[in-house]
């Protein structure tokens, strides 16, 4: 998480990160992002029923999904290096 | 003697009434000639006047046409002027499809983020990166 925050930083105004959380607390929610995101480009909410990860048909996490104009373009599951995800980055905004 | 002077008398009033019937007959001659010399001159005029008219009404469509010839190469680069510019947006237009993305559509789904602000996953304007994790 903390990796691809610093990444989306770094494409702030040209990327839209949205981050999804599994169903938690409110508080303990917002703590981790207080932790993870301090970028201030990456915007969560936290998925109180999972309905989001189901229709996105995510059943684990972390998972990252890049679309691009209302398309899926690229999936992930788990944790990837920071060269990988830089290269996710560019594609999308090519 | 008086006898002679009374036939001479006779004899001249007998010419002068034959004279005045002459008389009688001759202006008409000249007016007759006079008549038809204003016929002739009235002829001549009339003949004038059509010969003027006919020159006149050939120079008016010559103007007509010196005027009308300009209109027409007006209008041809004006056509011609628009297919071009036309033509160019034609062309960028064709190329721009081929950039769409190809993969499965992105759910319809209006995200209430903890910002306040809501986010419409197909109204999206830029990439989006939907990063999916759990505090644990």
């Amino acid at each position: 998480m903390p990796v691809v925050d610093y990444v989306a930083g770094e494409y702030a105004g040209q990327v839209d990160v949205i981050a999804v959380a599994w169903a938690s607390t409110h508080e303990k929610t917002a703590s981790a992002a207080r932790g993870f995101l301090t970028s201030g480009a990456t915007r969560w909410l936290l998925d109180e029923d999972n309905s989001i990860f189901a229709a996105f048909e995510v059943t684990y996490q972390p998972v990252g999904v890049f679309a691009v104009n209302g398309v899926e373009v690229n999936r992930w599951f788990g944790s990837i290096p920071e060269q990988e995800l830089r290269q996710a980055f560019m594609d999308a905004t090519a | 003697m008086v006898g002679a002077i009374l036939a001479a008398v006779i004899v001249l009033g007998a010419c002068g009434g034959g004279s005045d019937e002459q008389a009688a007959s001759e202006p008409a001659e000249p007016a007759t000639t006079s008549t038809a010399a204003t016929s002739a001159t009235t002829s001549a005029t009339t003949a004038t006047t059509a010969v003027s008219g006919t020159t006149v009404a050939e120079d008016p469509p010559a103007a007509t046409t010196t005027t009308a010839a300009p209109e027409e190469p007006a209008e041809a680069p004006a056509t011609t002027t628009v297919v071009e510019t036309t033509a160019v947006p034609e062309t960028t237009q064709a190329t721009q499809p081929v950039a769409v993305p190809e993969g499965p559509p992105i759910p319809a789904l209006t995200l209430e983020l903890d910002d306040g602000t809501t986010f419409v996953t197909t109204e999206a304007t830029r990439p989006v990166l939907y990063l999916f994790w759990a505090e644990w």
